[in-house]
């Protein structure tokens, strides 16, 4: 029902679009609802049932959770620092903006998955909103008014494919900072565009605290931002020369602002990370000189991992929490729109519009490079702005450049479109939530529960090291409420002083060991590993 | 005289870059098409389905959808740049682009033929995913790369014959270096594609 309602819906809309060219006026008429529509249908698409599907938190929403909640309720964080800037995590520190937007969160919505993952979901359908005054703006900018012409309909395209995008939707969805810092980027660059407009200076500094903003709320910003920061000022006080000295001021902020991070990065903490995620690190070499040698080739071939075929259109990136399974980031459909976007606008000469996708295309995958895996689309969220931007324009060159069997050429890619996403739909809620139950966390949440009750009979919880992370959910999904479980090695034996205590002993399966204590098995439902977790009853 | 010489050095890495494919017996499964496996594929889509009804499990789980879907991977992989850059090197993929962009975009002399050539091209892997001929591996890894490898050398050509030729040579001159530099370091990266 739902799926044949999406199927009108988008009927709709996209003959809309793609009827422009012979039926200008509906879409003048339809235009303001067409738009509202196509933001409620991302705001729908993002917020639908978030709690339940992906199914399960994972560790890190779960780790940000706690910490979210502990500031709420005590201006400190889980480990007693009070509002720290870098969050110490699972192995790591976390940068702080998602957390602190997600204590906004639960102080109106609670401790629960929906409070987690609200700031990715309204990011991600703000952005939706974003891309259509971005795309906007630049045309108005642009002094090539032919571009902006032919283009009319690009900002309304643009955003309709992003809010069915699977690649933006597969993060929004999840408690993923990323969401909220390609949304704090991209509103930066609408800042930057206004001020390029409106020559007005404040819109420059907001845009510019913006971007330092995106640097604590996702590590890849920590390089992105600061790249284009150089740039943006290094253009701007080569072409506007009467700004120079406000723009001086500005950049010394920024580097005080960049201060703290850079500083921390420097830390053995920091530096935990970078060798963690390195992607030197599968290359080991002896001296500086092989350094020298290996080091840019493999920056240079996981750079170009990023435009991959495979991993743009057939795989992903492998994570199962990233994509759905035998899924790509983008449709098979976009493939020769996104090719003819990019021969049409690499034909085009200076233009904002060029500047904007081409530059965010180049400039993305520059920080994931650095990184492995790779490719690794987390990482790279920021570049779908710019596929789907060029599918947009390649949809209206070709259309455009079709003179004959329009109508029908408009109705067979109609049908491609709805086709492929309502499949993704498909995929999405029948297929996903049972095939990728592993790399969510529901189980968890189940073990939590089971065991929450023998904790109120009076039992004592001990976890097998190997669950360790299973501190975290109790932390969660118990509010705090119960005593927290105490983490043994394996191989535990029950002491002989807890002799009168009843103790639940909850352990990965590592076969039946005391078939006698056994008293429950959590079988996670997932056809493929058949993981289950033990309850033993001493 | 030195653009010849660029195209003719471009030509010997190239050759070099499809050299470090001899030690391979065969190209692993990546772009083999196998209806067998894709049979499979489809019970497995289809089990997952319980409790759905039957026409909304057949509109998104039939043959002729899945085998497309299917075929058009088996398709992209085989233009999948990381395995393209170890086939073709730097300068050769560079290349390939060149010569597509130049038959797009210019009218030159002999444009009907170069279509032909390009779409030749784009159809000439289905030979390998559809059929995986069972010939000895270097006859075949040569056969397979060497008319990409000519229409690379067109795109470079045309590249860098204009006046406009120094910043093209100097780029060419960089690209011809990585190339070098790519398959010296990342040699390995080879057995990622095809059996020793």
């Amino acid at each position: 029902m739902a799926g044949l309602c999406f199927l009108s819906f988008l009927s709709a809309s996209i003959s809309c679009f793609l009827s422009k060219a012979y039926n200008a006026e509906i879409i003048v008429k339809l235009y303001k609802i067409i738009l509202i529509s196509i933001f409620l249908l991302a705001g729908l698409l993002r917020f639908y049932n978030i709690s339940n599907n992906p199914p399960g938190l994972y560790i890190d929403e779960v780790a940000n959770g706690n910490d979210a909640y502990s500031i709420l309720k005590t201006g400190k964080d889980q480990y007693g620092q009070s509002f720290p800037l870098f969050f110490r995590s699972l192995g790591d520190y976390k940068v702080p903006v998602y957390i602190y937007a997600t204590s906004f969160s639960m102080a109106f919505l609670g401790k629960n998955e929906f409070a987690v993952r609200f700031p990715s979901a309204l990011a991600g359908t703000l952005t939706v909103i974003l891309i259509y005054f971005i795309l906007e703006q630049l045309l108005a900018l642009d002094k090539n008014k032919s571009l902006g012409k032919r283009l009319k309909y690009l900002p309304i395209l643009a955003a309709f494919l992003l809010a069915i995008s699977p690649w933006h939707l597969q993060f929004s969805r999840g408690g993923f900072e990323v969401t909220l810092a390609v949304f704090l980027f991209l509103l930066a660059s609408l800042l930057v565009i206004f001020y390029l407009k409106k020559k007005n200076f404040l819109y420059l500094s907001l845009g510019y605290l913006l971007y330092m903003l995106t640097i604590y709320t996702y590590d890849s910003y920590r390089i992105l931002s600061p790249l284009v920061l150089i740039i943006l000022t290094l253009l701007i006080f080569w072409k506007i020369p009467k700004e120079r000295i406000k723009l001086i001021l500005l950049g010394a902020f920024c580097l005080l602002l960049y201060f703290p991070i850079f500083q921390f990065s420097l830390t053995p903490d920091g530096l935990e990370r970078f060798s963690q995620t390195s992607a030197f690190v599968e290359y080991p070499t002896r001296s500086l000189l092989e350094k020298i040698k290996v080091y840019p080739v493999v920056f240079l071939k996981n750079y170009f991992s990023y435009f991959s075929s495979n991993y743009l259109f057939n795989f992903g990136d492998g994570i199962g929490r990233h994509q759905l399974p035998d899924f790509g980031l983008l449709f098979f459909w976009q493939l020769p729109f996104i090719l003819a976007g990019l021969y049409a606008l690499i034909k085009e000469k200076k233009s904002y519009l060029i500047y904007f996708i081409l530059g965010i295309l180049v400039l993305s995958p520059i920080p994931a490079a650095f990184a492995r895996p790779s490719p690794h689309t987390l990482r790279n969220l920021l570049a779908v702005v710019s596929f789907i931007s060029l599918s947009a324009i390649g949809i209206i060159i070709i259309l455009d450049k079709i003179k004959t069997w329009r109508k029908t050429v408009i109705f067979l890619l109609s049908i491609i479109i709805i086709y492929y996403f309502l499949s993704y739909l498909h995929f999405y809620y029948v297929h996903y939530p049972n095939t990728n139950i592993l790399d969510w966390g529901k189980g968890y949440k189940q073990v939590v529960e089971e065991s929450s009750k023998y904790s109120k009979a009076g039992y004592k919880i001990v976890i097998d090291e190997k669950l360790a992370s299973l501190t975290q959910y109790f932390k969660f999904y118990t509010l705090g409420n119960l005593p927290n479980p105490e983490v043994v090695p394996e191989g535990w034996y029950k002491p002989r002083k807890w002799d009168n205590q009843p103790v639940l002993y909850i352990r990965p399966y590592y076969g039946v060991k005391f078939p006698k204590s056994l008293v429950e098995n959590i079988i996670l439902p997932d056809p493929v590993h058949d993981i289950s977790v033990q309850f033993y009853q001493y | 005289m030195l653009k010849k010489i660029f195209v003719v050095t471009a030509f010997i890495i190239e050759l070099l870059a499809v050299s470090e494919w001899f030690v391979c017996k065969q190209f692993k499964d990546f772009i083999h098409f196998s209806s067998f496996n894709q049979a499979l594929y489809l019970k497995g889509l289809m089990d997952n389905d319980s409790g759905i009804p039957f026409l909304i499990v057949r509109v998104f789980h039939n043959k002729p959808i899945v085998f497309l879907d299917i075929f058009v991977k088996y398709y992209l992989s085989f233009w999948d740049d990381r395995f393209l850059l170890n086939l073709f090197s730097v300068v050769g993929c560079f290349g390939i682009i060149l010569g597509i962009w130049y038959l797009l975009s210019r009218n030159c002399k002999h444009k009907k033929q170069l279509w032909i050539m390009l779409i030749f091209l784009l159809a000439f892997p289905l030979v390998e995913i559809l059929f995986k001929p069972n010939i000895n591996f270097i006859f075949k890894v040569i056969i397979l790369v060497l008319p990409y490898q000519l229409f690379s050398l067109f795109g470079l050509w045309q590249f860098i014959k204009t006046d406009k030729g120094n910043f093209r040579m100097a780029l060419i001159y960089c690209l011809l270096f990585l190339s070098i530099w790519w398959i010296n370091v990342l040699q390995s990266d080879v057995s990622n594609y095809c059996v020793r």
